[in-house]
C-alpha cells in the first residue's frame, strides 16, 4: 500500500514538472482518479479476505475447542456448542452459572487461576470437570482476562481442549508400568473374542513373546489345550452381571496357579477381562509341609496313645481281675481323658484336611434310612451309659442320597452323641427321617437343657461349646464345625432350633439325587 | 470247635506289642508270635508258620508294606491273610494298603477288648474266600 502511495507521489511530481497544459492536467487527474479507485478496490478485497480467514479460523476453533465467556463475577454469559456437547448440559443450564461449579472436588485449579489472572492476565493449565451424566472430562484450558480502565475484571474468555482420552491413556500407561513390575502374569483380553489386548512383562516372558508379538492372538494361544467352552462356562456368571470378579485355582504348564478374573468396560465401551495368574507352587509346598507336619504329629501322638488307651482299657475292663472302687474310678478318669485326646487329634486332622480342601469323599448312592439305623446302633451303647434312649421316628422306607458313607456316619454320630450328652438321665432322643421338596431331612430332637441364646450364634464355630453336659464327657468343640463342613461338601445344610429347658432340634438336609440331576 | 489262627504280629513299639499280646492272648485266647521289625519277621516267619499276619505299617527301616512284600515272596505266605495296623487313618491310606493285598486295615488306637474278635472275624472272612 505504501509502495502505491510512493508511486502516487512520484507520478504527481512528474506531472507538475513536465506537463503544463490543462489537457495535460485533466489527463493527470483522470489517471490519478483511476489509480485511486483501483487501490481502494484492492484494499476492500484484501479486507474481505481477512474476514473470511478469521471466520474460518473461528469455525475451526469452535469445532476444536470449548469456549465460554464469563462476566466479572465468573458467571458464564456465552458458551459455544462444543462445550455444550462435551458437558452434556444444555446452553440454558450453563448460562448464569460459574464453571467452577462443574469442577471435580479434587481439582484445585481455581486458586491458581485467580492468582495468574491477577498477575499475568491469563492462565493455562488442566481442569477436571464433571459431565451431567456424572462422567469426568479433562480439559487443557487457557483463560484470558479483560479489565476495565479501573483494573476491575470485566470479562474472562476460556478456551478448553478435551484431553480426557490423553489422560486415560497416561493413566493406563502408568498402570501398565506398575503391572510390568508385578511378578504375577497379567493378561487383558476382549470379553467377546478373547483377543489379547495387553500382557504385562512377566506374561510376555512366560509366553516367550515380545511386546508387539501378541496382536491378533487370543487367550487360547496362551495355554496349550485351552478349553474355550469350559472357560466361557466359567465366566458366564460374570458376563451375566451376577458377579464382577472370581478367583479359582488351576494347573498351567504343570504348575499350580491361582487365577483372578475381573470384568470391566474398556475405553471403547468393549468389555474386557483382566486375568492375574499367580504361581502358587510355594504356597502349595507350604500347605503340603503343614499337612505333613500335622499328619506326622498326629501319628506320633497316636502311637503312645494306643498304648495308654490299650493299657487303661485292659485294666478297667477287668482283664486282670476286678479293681478296687477308688482305683477303678481314677483309672476311669484317665481313660475318659485319653479318649477325649484321641477325639481331639482325629478332629484336628479332619479340620486340617477340610481347610486344605484335601478331605476326599467317596461318593456312592446311600440309603439314608439304613444309615440312620446304623448310627443308632453305634450310639446305643453311649446312650445306655448316659441313660438316654434313642427312638427312631418318621419315614422308614428306603430314601437314597449321594454321599460318603463314613463321613455321613460321622455327622450322624456327632449329632446323636451331642443329643445324648445334653439330655437328662432317663431322657429320650428322637431321630426322624422325612422328605422335603427336592431334599431329605434327618432331624435329631432332644429334650435337654437347650442352647443358651448367647451360644447359639457361635455354635458352628471351632471350639464353641455350650455348657450343659451335666458334667458328662465334654466334646472337643470341633465336632459341629466339622459336621457342618461335611454336610456342605455334600451340597446340604445344617441348622437348629433350641428352647431353654425344652430341648434342641438339629436338622440336616441333603439334596436328593433327583433334585441334583434336575439342577444339572 | 473252631480252629484259631496262629498269628504273627510285627510291631516296633514294645508297649503296643505288649498291649496287643494281652489283647490277643489273654482277652482273645489266640496264639501270637511277635517280631520287633520287618527283617526279624522275614527271618522267623518260616519257623513260626503263621496263619495270619498282623503288621504295623510305619516301622523304621523296613516298613509294613515292604515286610508284606518280603513275606509274599515266600511261597508258603503267598496267600496268607494279612491285616495292617496303622495310625494313619485317612481313607486314601487305608485304600492304598488294601490294594497291597491286605485283608483289612485296623486303625490305631485299637480297642484291646475287641481286637481279638476283630482279627478272628477278618480271618474267618478270608478263609471263606471274602
Amino acid at each position: 500500500m505504501f509502495k502505491d502511495f510512493a508511486s502516487l507521489l512520484g507520478l504527481t511530481q512528474f506531472a507538475l514538472l513536465y506537463v503544463s497544459s490543462v489537457g495535460g492536467l485533466v489527463c493527470v487527474f483522470l489517471f490519478i482518479l483511476g489509480r485511486s479507485i483501483r487501490i481502494s478496490r484492492e484494499q476492500s478485497v484484501l479486507l474481505d479476505r481477512k474476514d473470511a480467514e478469521l471466520a474460518l479460523q473461528w469455525r475451526a476453533m469452535e469445532a476444536h475447542a470449548m469456549m465460554n465467556v464469563s462476566d466479572g463475577a465468573g458467571r458464564m454469559v456465552e458458551v459455544n456448542d462444543t462445550l455444550v456437547r462435551a458437558s452434556g448440559y444444555s446452553r440454558e443450564e450453563l448460562l448464569g452459572r460459574r464453571l467452577t461449579e462443574f469442577l471435580m472436588p479434587d481439582d484445585n485449579s481455581p486458586t491458581a487461576v485467580r492468582e495468574a489472572l491477577e498477575l499475568m492476565g491469563y492462565w493455562t493449565g488442566e481442569t477436571k470437570l464433571r459431565r451431567k451424566d456424572g462422567g469426568i472430562f479433562w480439559t487443557r484450558t487457557t483463560i484470558v482476562a479483560a479489565r476495565d480502565r479501573n483494573g476491575r475484571l470485566e470479562r474472562t474468555v476460556s478456551l478448553r481442549t478435551d484431553i480426557t482420552e490423553i489422560k486415560a491413556r497416561q493413566a493406563e500407561a502408568q498402570n501398565r508400568a506398575l503391572l510390568d513390575r508385578l511378578n504375577d502374569e497379567v493378561y487383558v483380553f476382549a470379553a467377546d473374542t478373547l483377543q489379547l489386548l495387553y500382557l504385562n512383562r512377566r506374561a510376555l516372558a512366560v509366553q516367550g513373546w515380545d511386546n508387539t508379538g501378541y496382536g491378533g492372538r487370543t487367550l487360547a494361544d496362551t495355554t496349550e489345550g485351552f478349553d474355550d467352552a469350559a472357560f466361557r462356562d466359567r465366566v458366564a456368571p460374570m458376563l451375566a452381571g451376577e458377579t464382577e470378579a472370581m478367583t479359582y485355582e488351576s494347573i498351567l504348564r504343570g504348575r499350580p496357579v491361582e487365577i483372578s478374573l475381573q470384568l470391566e468396560d474398556g475405553y471403547e465401551g468393549r468389555a474386557r477381562f483382566i486375568a492375574v495368574v499367580r504361581d502358587i507352587s510355594l504356597r502349595r509346598q507350604a500347605e503340603e509341609a503343614r499337612s505333613q507336619f500335622v499328619a506326622t504329629i498326629s501319628h506320633e501322638l497316636r502311637s503312645p496313645l494306643t498304648s495308654v488307651l490299650g493299657a487303661l482299657k485292659l485294666v478297667t475292663s477287668g482283664a486282670f481281675g476286678q479293681l478296687g472302687k477308688k482305683p477303678g474310678a481314677m483309672l476311669g478318669v484317665a481313660l475318659r481323658n485319653v479318649e477325649r485326646l484321641i477325639d481331639l487329634i482325629n478332629d484336628l486332622l479332619d479340620l486340617e484336611k477340610l481347610d486344605a480342601g484335601r478331605m476326599t469323599f467317596s461318593m456312592t448312592r446311600i440309603d439314608m434310612s439304613a444309615l440312620v439305623d446304623e448310627a443308632l446302633a453305634a450310639n446305643s451303647c453311649y446312650g445306655d451309659q448316659l441313660q438316654v434312649q434313642f427312638r427312631r421316628t418318621g419315614l422308614r422306607a428306603v430314601r437314597e442320597i449321594d454321599g460318603d458313607r463314613a463321613r455321613l456316619i460321622q455327622v450322624l454320630n456327632n449329632l446323636l452323641s451331642n443329643a445324648a450328652k445334653f439330655s437328662p438321665p432317663g431322657g429320650q432322643v428322637e431321630v426322624e427321617l422325612r422328605d422335603a421338596p427336592g431334599a431329605l431331612q434327618v432331624l435329631v430332637h432332644d429334650h435337654g437343657t437347650g442352647i443358651p441364646p448367647a451360644a447359639q450364634a457361635h455354635l458352628f464355630e471351632r471350639f464353641a461349646q455350650a455348657d450343659g453336659t451335666n458334667g458328662r464327657r465334654p466334646g472337643t468343640g470341633l465336632g459341629l464345625s466339622i459336621a457342618k463342613s461335611i454336610v456342605e461338601q455334600h451340597g446340604g445344610s445344617i441348622r437348629f432350633t433350641s428352647t431353654l429347658d425344652v430341648g434342641t432340634t438339629f436338622c440336616v438336609e441333603f439334596p436328593t439325587p433327583l433334585s441334583l440331576s434336575q439342577a444339572a | 470247635m473252631t480252629q484259631t489262627p496262629r498269628i504273627l504280629h510285627v510291631e516296633d513299639d514294645p508297649d503296643i506289642r505288649e498291649i496287643a499280646l494281652v489283647a490277643l492272648e489273654v482277652v482273645g485266647g489266640l496264639t501270637v508270635d511277635q517280631c520287633a521289625s520287618g527283617p526279624e519277621a522275614l527271618e522267623r516267619a518260616p519257623g513260626i508258620a503263621p496263619d495270619l499276619l498282623l503288621l504295623d505299617v510305619m516301622m523304621p527301616g523296613m516298613s509294613g508294606e515292604d515286610t508284606l512284600a518280603g513275606l509274599r515272596a515266600m511261597p508258603q505266605f503267598a496267600n496268607t491273610p494279612a491285616i495292617f495296623m496303622t495310625a494313619k487313618a485317612q481313607p486314601t491310606e487305608v485304600e492304598k494298603l488294601r490294594q497291597l493285598g491286605a485283608a483289612e486295615v485296623i486303625t490305631k488306637p485299637f480297642d484291646p477288648m475287641t481286637l481279638a474278635d476283630q482279627v478272628l472275624a477278618i480271618w474267618e472272612r478270608s478263609r471263606a474266600g471274602g
